[in-house]
């Protein structure tokens, strides 16, 4: 069990957001939820994160641009970023790269992938 | 082009009438001249029904292409305006179904999540009642022992009393001599008697020289007596004696079988108790198994359901694109002169393909099923 890792999860899909959460809860970890970007960076307010899994379609701000700013927040810079997305296609898994991802995951997941990506990047 | 031949012909006539002064070879060429001239009027004739025909039948084809245009016009005019008026519906149906899929989807996960958390407690509860389980089989095991201990207790018991059973038999061989011993005593008091009153009879014939003597003898003949008594009444009290131990050793007897049958009983019962509580407890343990098993089929089941919902995200990105796709699509219908800028349905698919956020949107032949997979980077 991973116990005192807190992990955040960003997407604008609430069911979404809760198998996320279902997933690592079951794996013992601590679980943050915001439906956007924005939402997101408002939550971000110095606590301790471990690990960061955000969607790349959402309203208000977009999980590339949201990772951007992520990237500028000296409290955050170094969290570990996925990008959980239906987008598969090798010019946005770009774009998440140089943006600062350290992993690129394509919906559907699977929970034992997931999580063995998640123990493999928190921190 | 040959309009003016029919037209100078009776010239020509008239003129070489004029000419000639009217002769045979004149007029003969003149007839000549007439009958080609009719000819080639008739000829012309025709010549002109068909090309009024093939213009009358190129203006009718001309006003049927004209009345096709303008139906086809007026449909597309109707299209579009059934576009312009239909596509907000489209959208705002479009994004109905988004809205209530995603509510239902949600309620739906909350709900398994819910039952998934009870199952988890659930399977939880039972891993301690499975310990519970082991501390049942265990003080089974213990009583089964300590109850088994008691019952050698109560054999050495018996044992024991057995053993005194036969001492008391081994007293009872003690009494027969005893009476025996009564018996002999009291036959000697009768022959100390015989010889105390033979002593008396020798006294008094002795006269005054056997007077002290008789009084002895006197005195011995009450002794025997006393002492023919004591013995009969030593044999009357061992045989009394004797058969409250009979009766004694009887009943012991009778006591010690008892006791060995309810011991038997006692071990059978136990050993059925114990068995019914090995069997309640083997049964319980492998039901507690069997429904800890399909508790956690069901949360995996249950768990392969949360994963399976997030189809829910894929469609309303689908959705999203399409509602997208249909604003755009109204927008263009509700231009004041479509007509004057055409829609470009190249760039218009461009601009649609734009907008997919799944791989199947790009290639129907990717199923949404797939494993995504992961990139690290």
């Amino acid at each position: 069990m991973a116990l005192n890792k807190t992990i955040l999860i960003v997407d604008d899909s609430a069911s979404l957001r809760q198998v996320v959460a279902i997933t690592l809860r079951g794996a013992g970890y601590d679980v943050l939820e915001a439906g956007d970007g924005k939402d997101a960076l408002a939550k971000l307010t110095g606590q301790r994160v471990h690990l960061i899994i955000s969607d790349v379609n959402m309203p208000n701000m977009d999980g590339i641009t949201f990772l951007k700013e992520v990237k500028k927040n000296p409290h955050y810079r170094f969290t570990p970023v996925v990008m959980l997305t239906t987008e598969g296609s090798e010019d946005k898994k770009r774009l998440g790269q140089e943006a600062g991802a350290k992993a690129w995951m394509v919906k559907p997941f699977q929970p034992q992938q997931m999580l063995a990506a998640v123990a493999k990047l928190v921190m | 082009m040959m309009l003016w031949l029919p037209l100078i012909s009776p010239l020509l006539m008239l003129a070489l009438v004029a000419v000639t002064g009217g002769s045979a070879g004149v007029l003969w060429v003149m007839f000549l001249l007439l009958l080609v001239s009719a000819a080639f009027t008739w000829w012309q004739g025709q010549n002109y029904k068909s090309t009024q025909l093939a213009h009358q039948q190129a203006q009718d084809a001309l006003q049927q292409q004209l009345h096709s245009v303008r139906q086809t016009l007026a449909y597309h005019l109707s299209v579009s305006d059934v576009i312009r008026r239909a596509s907000p519906h489209w959208v705002r149906h479009t994004t109905l179904v988004r809205e209530q899929s995603g509510e239902a989807i949600e309620s739906l996960t909350q709900r398994f999540d819910t039952i998934i958390q009870r199952l988890t407690e659930t399977l939880d509860l039972a891993a301690t009642t499975s310990a519970d389980d082991e501390t049942l089989n265990r003080t089974i095991v213990d009583s089964r022992a300590d109850l088994a201990g008691m019952l050698a207790s109560l054999r050495h018991a018996l044992l024991e009393r057995v053993q005194l059973v036969a001492e008391f038999s081994n007293l009872g061989q003690y009494t027969t001599v005893l009476v025996d011993m009564a018996q002999e005593v009291a036959e000697i008091a009768n022959q100390t008697n015989l010889l105390a009153l033979n002593a008396a009879i020798e006294a008094a014939r002795a006269g005054e020289a056997g007077r002290g003597f008789a009084v002895v003898a006197d005195e011995v003949r009450k002794l025997s007596s006393q002492s023919g008594a004591t013995g009969e009444n030593i044999r009357t009290k061992v045989e009394e004696i004797n058969r409250a131990m009979t009766n004694a050793l009887t009943a012991a007897s009778r006591l010690s079988g008892q006791d060995q049958q309810l011991i038997q009983q006692a071990e059978s019962a136990i050993d059925s108790v114990a068995n019914r509580f090995d069997r309640v407890a083997r049964e319980l343990g492998e039901s507690h198994q069997r429904l800890s098993g399909d508790s956690s089929a069901v949360r995996h089941d249950l768990e392969d359901v949360l994963l399976h919902l997030q189809f829910q995200d894929r469609i309303n990105q689908i959705l999203g694109a399409l509602a997208g796709d249909l604003e755009r699509l109204a927008e263009a219908a509700s231009q004041q002169a479509p007509l004057q800028t055409p829609l470009d349905s190249q760039h218009w698919l461009a601009e649609l393909q734009r907008s997919y956020t799944t791989l199947e949107q790009h290639d129907e032949r990717h199923s949404s099923g797939n494993n995504g997979g992961i990139t690290f980077f």
